[in-house]
């Protein structure tokens, strides 16, 4: 196995930084095509910022898939939690809303909503991470049923329908845009990245997912908390994904149990395309920013195109996939062969 | 010492459970022994009972697939509306052949991709399955198709034989499909424990590299069982049509949970190497006979899925919280080494 | 029977940046014992997988059986009659002993079914051949390491093969069923069989070679007639130096002053009763067999394993380990055995394993981590540890075995700990940077205030480096010895068994 590894120099995989530029290149490539393809209507204003609108909850979801798998697993319930956090909080506001309340008490309870819902992001997380961790289910099979039992929860309490007549001060603040242009979403997405950002490269626990990711077995023999770590880090990803939900139920203005659900395929495609590696220990914000861009651009690029179905959607993101885990491969393989030479 | 051995099986265990819960719903309900419930019970298990035991290969071998549902979505449409569009006649055979060959083809194109990427095979088939949906839904436009072509409503109407309850009149039938779980079970544990491939399959999910040395063509094994699931997967989807009597896709909607849930149950381990087609299939029986008894155990049927989470998370627990007690003492033991060395 | 079966002729491997092998040479006649000697990473394990066809070489030529090949398929390799005891074993842990004895045989015979009544045969015939009973139905997986061992060795002389390789096949045994082991290789020596067999213990060399070659850093130094040649000869061609290293005295040891103290450890199934105690200026070794114990050992004072019974105190102060992080508070250092999986992180930089177990104490006030003291300390490692790398910023895997190792030692080093314990601290590791670190170690205990452990299976290493030695066997520490009343010999003996045995 030892010499396997040493086949592939990982001094040039090691440097990021061209996977960003081929992002950068994929992301002006796609705006071109489309720009092209549509005589020039997608470049609009507009455009750039319905895509600046959307992108986020998406990529919030995403943010938490890279934190799990850089640390060498998966979560599968980001969409889960996401509509439960989702669920529970819009029941929550509309309880302690009061009557007639004015914009500052409405303000406030938003705030306290929003904390509402990222403890409940991070009880699942901690939850899903305990099991990972304390227990030692596969992370796959831990995230799979935890999954199944968040989401259980979230249509047994809502029978499967959807909470309807909130508070408006949600919609109206998530579908605000500053300075007329810039969506909040986006703003929530940039705090959010930022957040993880600092967590991995300035903070000895996101050092400590890098090497868990990297080796867990070596993590373990350099004295690091491997059980803790992974809890918190699975708790982090809870809780984003509790913020994307509260964006989602902002977004319809009301809350259901499969909102996310078409989200959990482009959010693992983020994290792949972002060069996050699947076996851990490798992934940057940066880039994880770019491929977010680039999935919203392409499928409001899609939505342009009348006569093409949504469903084409999944067909295309599939193929994407697909293809940029092939070119990764071939391209680290012919690397490392070249190495070798 | 016999009996030592059957206590130490994970089957013995699943069978139990199920033993408790029969007689449970038994005496809360009193309906669970009537030849109604037991029929409808056999036949949701057709389905799943094929997909799982080609599951359970894949698993065994180390990998996991999360794309059979969508092929079986994609031959289940594809396939009847190819039989309405052209007003097929002929035997309804000839409809699983090609079901199986596309099925075979959709499992080959993940099997050749597992073994050339060498990345987890999770991403890679949660990568196909959206191809092989959008597919299904963007190229073919799927529908709802109620009234189905000839062939296949002749197969649904045809069954081995039906039962009658007298109390209520109404009549439960034993489809001609059973057939095929009962050849798809046998195959697999044939395959499983009697062929040097299926052999092949624990080694390479035991110890992939110690495979490869001792001469398993372990690409070669990955592309097979990914084939044979792609396989069952065309069979099922459109078995699942003469079963419900129509054609709807969404049957299907997140079906990979259900049927890992089972395998896992059954006491394979999804790092590989572990597991009966025995076992499975218990594993299946203990989902179904929850899911279809909700009702009759008193739960709304809103929380199944939520049991569903629950089942998997303490089916794996034990045998996961086993293994890391087990890191934390030494395995075999050292002392008696010496002890055999003495006595020799 | 003088013609040749194998003829390796100039072949060449790279791996990434590093030759490992270079236009080596060996010859191995039909019928013979051909022992292939050489420091570890010297390229006897990649020769082997290019051999049994696991690697491809870059250049050169296998000749075997009169045919000649750029480079053999696994399969190819296996059914031309070529079989291997690999040093992992490459056992099934999930299957059973018939299995995995009887798995070899119906590869070769390409069987496309399995009959279970002739898998049980087969197994018990193997079995028998090597004169050792085994549960023929209990899971590999629950088995001890020597049974492994045995079961790897069972498998493969099942048939008629032509050439069984054995690499490091008696790392587990004792001197009993090294002896069964000889027994059959002779028998299968007068069948016709060639034998290669890899070892790095001198003299089992000497007593079961026809012929020998040896590596050195990938290249093949000699190759000659095993009665020929003297012990002294051997390290000589081995080391590429005269043994120039002086046993390690400890002449600056106070005995008053007791840095660690082990009082009547015990761990269910690992070890019973183990007792001693490290002074100021000391190394202490403990030496056994494969599956012996020691790493077990090593393992509780770190805190991988839960002690059941006994005491541990550190600077005289009774202290509980319960876990790793608890060690490394404690200022418990421990550079494991495997290398590639317990202590390094194959994917990440070098600056990066140098500080993992550092980076909550890099942590500034505001809890960012401060990289750039991260960065300076481990440079301050690798000057003082003589680290040869180009960039602290590049990949571990372009840093050779020894510099890797130094790495790992760096790390802990960087802890500033009180008791420092290595496991194998120089298993793959060139002979240059193997003196440097046994100088450093050396250099360390005579600072009188840490206490260092090194548990070891190369005896001369052991031998030079540790001033007391502790043999452990099955579990129990079975004697102590001063370094300068043994020879290798004596110790090698005394490790697999045999006259001790009364003091048990």
């Amino acid at each position: 196995m030892s010499e396997k590894t040493k086949r592939i120099d990982l001094r040039s995989y090691l440097k990021g930084d061209s996977n960003n530029i081929k992002l950068i290149a994929m992301l002006l490539l796609s705006f071109a095509v489309l720009c092209i393809a549509t005589k020039g209507a997608f470049f609009s204003g507009n455009q750039v910022v319905l895509i600046a609108y959307l992108f986020p909850e998406m990529g919030i979801l995403a943010l938490g898939m890279m934190l799990a798998m850089i640390s060498g697993g998966i979560d599968l319930t980001v969409v889960a939690v996401a509509d439960l956090a989702g669920i529970l909080s819009c029941m929550f506001m509309k309880a302690i809303m009061p009557e007639g309340a004015g914009l500052a008490v409405q303000a406030a309870v938003l705030v306290i909503t929003l904390l509402f819902s990222m403890g409940v992001g991070a009880i699942c997380g901690i939850f899903s991470g305990s099991l990972i961790s304390r227990v030692g289910i596969p992370a796959m099979v831990a995230t799979l049923g935890a999954s199944d039992i968040i989401l259980g929860l979230a249509v047994g309490i809502t029978n499967g329908s959807s909470i309807k007549d909130l508070p408006p001060i949600l919609n109206q603040v998530v579908n605000y845009r500053l300075l007329g242009f810039i969506p909040v979403t986006t703003l929530v997405f940039a705090a959010c990245a930022g957040v993880v950002a600092f967590i991995l490269n300035k903070t000895a626990l996101g050092f400590k997912i890098y090497m868990i990711g990297s080796n867990q077995t070596a993590a373990r023999y350099s004295g690091v908390n491997n059980a803790k770590i992974l809890t918190l880090t699975y708790m982090i990803s809870g809780m984003l994904s509790s913020i994307s939900g509260l964006l989602m139920c902002g977004h319809f203005n009301s809350a259901r149990s499969d909102f996310g659900k078409s989200y959990l395929t482009p959010s693992i495609l983020i994290c792949v395309l972002a060069g996050v590696n699947p076996n851990g220990g490798k992934g940057k914000v940066a880039g994880l920013v770019i491929a977010v861009i680039i999935l919203q651009t392409l499928s409001s690029g899609f939505a342009l195109f009348q006569n093409i179905s949504d469903y084409y959607k999944n067909l295309i993101w599939g193929l994407v996939l697909i293809v940029v885990m092939i070119i990764n491969v071939t391209s680290e393989r012919m690397r490392a062969k070249k190495a070798g030479k | 010492m016999d009996i030592k051995k059957i206590l130490k099986r994970n089957e013995f265990y699943v069978s139990i459970i199920i033993v408790a819960l029969a007689l449970l719903i038994q005496i809360k309900s009193g309906q669970f022994f009537t030849s109604n419930n037991i029929m409808d019970l056999v036949r949701s298990l057709i389905v799943p009972g094929m997909m799982a035991a080609g599951l359970f290969m894949v698993i065994a071998s180390g990998n996991i697939d999360v794309s059979f549902p969508y092929t079986a979505m994609l031959c289940m449409f594809g396939i009847t509306k190819l039989f309405q569009v052209i007003d097929y006649q002929g035997p309804v055979v000839l409809g699983f052949l090609l079901a199986a060959v596309i099925g075979a083809f959709l499992g080959l194109i993940n099997g050749v991709l597992a073994a050339w990427l060498k990345l987890p095979t999770l991403i890679i088939t949660l990568g196909t399955c959206a191809i092989y949906l959008g597919f299904t839904q963007g190229v073919l436009k799927s529908s709802v198709i109620s009234v189905l072509p000839d062939p296949l409503a002749d197969m649904a109407a045809h069954t081995l034989f039906t039962v009658r309850s007298a109390t209520t009149g109404l009549g439960s039938s034993m489809p001609i499909s059973i057939v095929m779980l009962i050849g798809t079970l046998l195959v697999v544990g044939f395959i499983m424990k009697y062929t040097m491939l299926g052999r092949g399959i624990y080694a390479v999910g035991g110890d992939p590299v110690a495979a490869e040395r001792v001469g398993f063509n372990v690409s070669a094994i990955r592309i097979f069982v990914f084939t044979f699931m792609g396989l069952i997967g065309g069979v099922t989807g459109l078995t699942q049509v003469t079963l419900s009597g129509m054609c709807q896709i969404n049957f299907f909607d997140g079906y990979e949970m259900t049927i890992i849930a089972a395998v896992v149950l059954g006491g394979a381990s999804i790092a590989g190497g572990s597991g009966t087609v025995f076992g499975t299939f218990l594993g299946v029986l203990l989902m179904k006979l929850i899911s279809n008894n909700l009702i009759l155990l008193g739960i709304p049927t809103n929380w199944s899925k939520l049991m569903t989470g629950v089942l998997i998370i303490a089916g794996v627990s034990a045998s996961a919280y086993k293994a890391v007690l087990s890191e934390k003492r030494v395995s075999g033991n050292i002392l008696k080494t010496g002890e055999k060395e003495a006595k020799q | 029977m003088n013609e040749i079966l194998l003829q390796i002729k100039d072949i060449s491997k790279r791996f990434g940046g590093v030759k490992a092998l270079d236009e080596v040479r060996l010859v191995i006649k039909k019928g013979e014992i051909h022992c292939l000697v050489g420091e570890n990473g010297c390229g006897k394990s990649t020769l082997i997988k290019i051999i049994s066809g696991f690697y491809k070489p870059d250049g050169g030529e296998i000749i075997f059986d009169g045919k000649s090949y750029s480079h053999l398929e696994i399969n190819q390799a296996i059914q031309l009659g070529i079989q291997v005891i690999y040093q992992d074993m490459s056992v099934f842990p999930n299957l059973t002993v018939a299995e995995n004895i009887a798995m070899n045989y119906e590869l070769y015979n390409k069987k496309k079914l399995v009959n279970w009544k002739e898998v049980r045969k087969t197994a018990k015939s193997a079995l028998g051949h090597i004169g050792i009973d085994l549960p023929l139905d209990e899971q590999v997986g629950k088995l001890s390491v020597a049974d492994k061992q045995l079961i790897a060795i069972a498998r493969s002389i099942l048939y008629n093969s032509k050439l069984i390789i054995m690499d490091e096949p008696t790392s587990a045994l004792t001197r009993k069923e090294v002896d069964k082991l000889f027994k059959v290789i002779h028998q299968l020596k007068d069948e016709g069989v060639s034998i290669l067999f890899v070892s790095h213990k001198l003299d089992e060399v000497f007593e079961i070679a026809d012929q020998f070659t040896v590596f050195r850093n990938g290249k093949s130094i000699v190759q000659a007639d095993a009665k020929e040649i003297t012990d002294d000869q051997f390290v000589y061609f081995m080391t590429g130096r005269k043994l120039e290293q002086k046993p390690f005295l400890a002449e600056t040891r106070d005995d008053t002053k007791s840095l660690l103290k082990v009082e009547g450890l015990c761990l269910k199934n690992g070890f019973e009763n183990i007792s001693f105690e490290i002074h100021a200026g000391e190394i202490l070794g403990i030496t056994g067999l494969l599956g012996s114990g020691r790493t077990e050992l090593a393992k509780t004072l770190f805190g991988m394993y839960k002690a059941d019974a006994g005491k541990i105190y550190i600077d005289g102060k009774e202290v509980k380990v319960n876990s790793p992080m608890e060690a490394l508070k404690l200022k418990i250092a421990y550079v494991p055995e495997d290398r590639l999986t317990e202590g390094l992180f194959l994917t990440q930089t070098i600056e990066k394993n140098m500080v993992i177990a550092n980076i909550d104490k890099l942590r500034k006030k505001s809890r960012v981590v401060d990289y750039k003291r991260g960065y300076s300390d481990s440079k301050e490692w690798v000057r003082s540890l003589g680290i040869k790398l180009h960039e602290l910023k590049d990949g571990i895997t372009t840093l050779s075995g020894g510099n890797q190792q130094k790495v790992v030692l760096g790390k802990w080093l960087e802890t500033a700990p009180k008791v420092l314990i290595l496991n194998g601290p120089t298993v793959g590791v060139d002979i240059g940077a193997k003196y440097d670190i046994h100088d450093y170690l050396r250099g360390l205990a005579e600072k009188n205030d840490m206490a260092i452990l090194m548990i070891s299976d190369d005896i001369n290493e052991v031998l030079m480096n540790c001033n007391r030695i502790l043999i452990i066997k099955s579990g129990h520490i079975t004697g102590e010895y001063k370094n300068t009343e043994l020879s290798s010999e004596k110790l090698q003996a005394l490790i697999s068994g045999g006259e001790h045995e009364e003091a048990c």
